[in-house]
């Protein structure tokens, strides 16, 4: 080993404590604003990532942020829903493809997405396991979901009920587990796949039982007369108990109240054939005034302005930061330099040039903060090994 | 044939008011010359002169027939590595290194590949010599004696087989016996190695063991 590097080596070696301060300090001030900048870019480019993948959003007027961020991350919102039949008015028009979004319930607290197989195509998924979910009362999970709560195909999981003490609400449904989707590192990964129908069950706008036509128990009918074009209408009890699961036996008593373009939903993705379809489907729907229609990338990027503005204020901190840690570190190897004044006297009288006397204390500076990068480097590339996906780990916005 | 030379040399700090004039200094090899003088003097600055630290502003300072005095920087401490072993009052031992690395650290400084195995095997025969077993060496200055680390010192002095050895009053800390015993080893191994030895020194006992006594204040009023 050189000379120089020995007694830098040794110096360092004896004087444990001091050098971990420092190399931490190093790394520290080199990892956090690198890292900051890395995740905060990566979370940025997954939500525009996502935002472009989605054409257009439908949803009712009011808060654009709202409806975009709910139809792309799955949020519990409180926006107005619109009807089926705004969705199969847009469907009618043939200008693309619609998607439903059924949304605002939850599974083992995780968000049930009542759609149709268009979603899946659209997102380029297929099911990692098992299918995807065709029939009423199939679930098929995303990633994490399937790994936090270790299900596979042929298992089964019961959605949340909204109010557990009371019985007007639907109850729970037992929902079977059809099939598995793989990891996408997107808000997919945390929700349970659903038909739109089966979304209109959790909501109690679907429900089944016994056929009161065939054998039910007489005291649970409460009227039964015709209605005005003669068909028979029966009026059955409260207390009579809806089927909580849907199987293969009892999916036929499953059933419909009133008008299906009344059906409820959260939003619609739609899927345009052509710019100027649109264009044209854009303009036509913000032009009537009850609904609208975004383009979530636009949307999204508006959004990130406005909240990277925070950025500034972030990386304006981060500096602070470091060069309160540089100040530190200075005021270490400063004092550190008094301390040494002697050895470095010493050195000099017997024979080392002052050159060199100034080598060995900046060789470890310069060791020490290569020691320091190379940590930050370190702890930079676990950081991007354990957390891929920025977005999971920050959140959904 | 002399082993130091001083001709004619005058030197001063910059600025300062004091100056330091020898006419002629002559010391032959191997031999023992004890330098004694009151503070301010100019003992200090004459082992500097020696060493090459400090330059004279005028004559010359010749070790074994090289003019130090004119030789560039850079040789100069060349030299004084490589030729000249030196012996503070404070010992300045590194706190951070071995025992057996503060001997070698002539060598470190000369660069690490001067530190071969042979000469690895010098220092630990060196240091066995006066009485620094091989537990002693791996220990650091501060956990050894005031005794042990002066045998540390003069083994670092002694490591290059310098034919010149400077003390700068390597006994001004230690009671009586233990530089008595501290000078034994100086003499003994200056002899051994047929080194010329010049040493600064206050304590007047120790002066009948030197083969010569230079007092600077004799020194100067006969320049």
């Amino acid at each position: 080993m050189n000379g120089l590097a020995f007694l830098t080596w040794s110096h360092l070696r004896r004087n444990p404590g001091r050098t971990a301060i420092l190399v931490a300090c190093t790394a520290l001030a080199l990892f956090l604003p690198v890292a900051g900048a890395l995740l905060v870019s990566g979370y940025e480019r997954d939500l525009v990532a996502r935002a472009r993948a989605t054409p257009m959003v439908l949803g009712s007027k009011g808060n654009r942020f709202d409806l975009v961020l709910t139809a792309l991350y799955f949020r519990a919102s409180k926006l107005a829903p619109i009807t089926q039949g705004a969705a199969q008015d847009l469907q009618a028009e043939g200008n693309g493809t619609v998607i439903p979004l059924h949304l605002g319930y939850t599974a083992r607290q995780r968000p049930v997405v009542g759609t149709t197989p268009e979603y899946f195509e659209l997102r380029k998924l297929l099911a990692a396991q098992g299918t995807l979910p065709l029939l009423l009362g199939d679930a098929c999970v995303g990633a994490d979901v399937a790994r936090d709560l270790q299900l596979a195909p042929g298992g089964a999981l019961f959605s949340d009920p909204r109010e557990l003490y009371d019985i007007a609400v639907p109850p729970a449904l037992k929902l079977r587990v059809c099939g598995v989707l793989p990891r996408t590192g997107s808000a997919d990964d945390g929700a349970v796949f659903v038909d739109v129908k089966t979304g209109w069950v959790l909501e109690g706008l679907a429900h089944g039982h016994q056929d009161p036509q065939r054998g039910v128990d007489p005291g649970l009918v409460l009227r039964q007369d015709r209605d005005k074009d003669g068909r028979d209408g029966i009026v059955l009890s409260e207390a009579m108990i809806e089927y909580n699961e849907i199987t293969e036996q009892n999916v036929a008593d499953f059933h419909f109240h009133g008008d299906p373009a009344h059906l409820p939903l959260t939003a619609v993705l739609f899927v345009p054939d052509s710019p100027k379809a649109a264009t044209m489907t854009k303009a036509k729907v913000n032009f009537k005034g009850d609904l609208q229609m975004l383009i979530p990338e636009v949307v999204v990027r508006d959004l990130v302005a406005f909240v990277f503005q925070l950025k500034k204020l972030f990386d304006a901190l981060t500096l602070t930061l470091g060069g309160i840690t540089a100040a530190l570190t200075a005021l270490v190897l400063l004092l550190s330099a008094r301390l040494r004044r002697r050895e470095m006297q010493t050195l000099h009288r017997l024979g080392c040039s002052p050159r060199t006397v100034t080598l060995l204390y900046v060789g470890e500076v310069a060791f020490m903060f290569a020691l320091g990068a190379a940590l930050a480097l370190v702890l930079l590339a676990a950081t991007l090994a354990l957390f891929p996906d920025p977005a999971a780990l920050v959140g959904a916005p | 044939m002399t082993a130091v030379a001083i001709d004619g040399l005058r030197f001063s700090y910059g600025g300062g008011a004091f100056a330091l004039h020898i006419a002629a200094l002559h010391i032959g090899p191997g031999e023992c010359v004890a330098c004694i003088g009151p503070s301010g003097s100019g003992k200090t600055t004459l082992v500097n002169l020696l060493a090459g630290i400090d330059v004279p502003s005028a004559g010359a300072v010749r070790l074994d027939d090289v003019v130090l005095s004119q030789l560039p920087d850079r040789a100069r401490r060349a030299w004084r590595l490589a030729r000249v072993g030196l012996l503070f009052q404070e010992l300045e031992l590194l706190d951070y290194l071995s025992a057996l690395d503060n001997i070698l650290l002539p060598f470190h400084l000369a660069g690490g590949a001067a530190v071969t195995a042979a000469r690895l095997d010098a220092a630990r025969g060196l240091a066995s010599s006066v009485g620094l077993g091989a537990a002693l060496l791996r220990r650091r200055p501060h956990h050894l004696s005031q005794g042990e680390r002066q045998r540390v010192a003069l083994c670092r002095a002694l490591v290059t087989e310098p034919k010149l050895l400077l003390c700068d009053e390597p006994t001004g800390n230690l009671d009586p016996a233990t530089a008595n015993s501290v000078l034994d080893l100086t003499f003994a191994q200056a002899r051994t190695r047929g080194a010329t030895l010049f040493m600064v020194t206050h304590d007047h006992a120790l002066l009948p063991r030197f083969d010569r006594v230079l007092d600077m204040t004799t020194l100067a009023a006969a320049s």
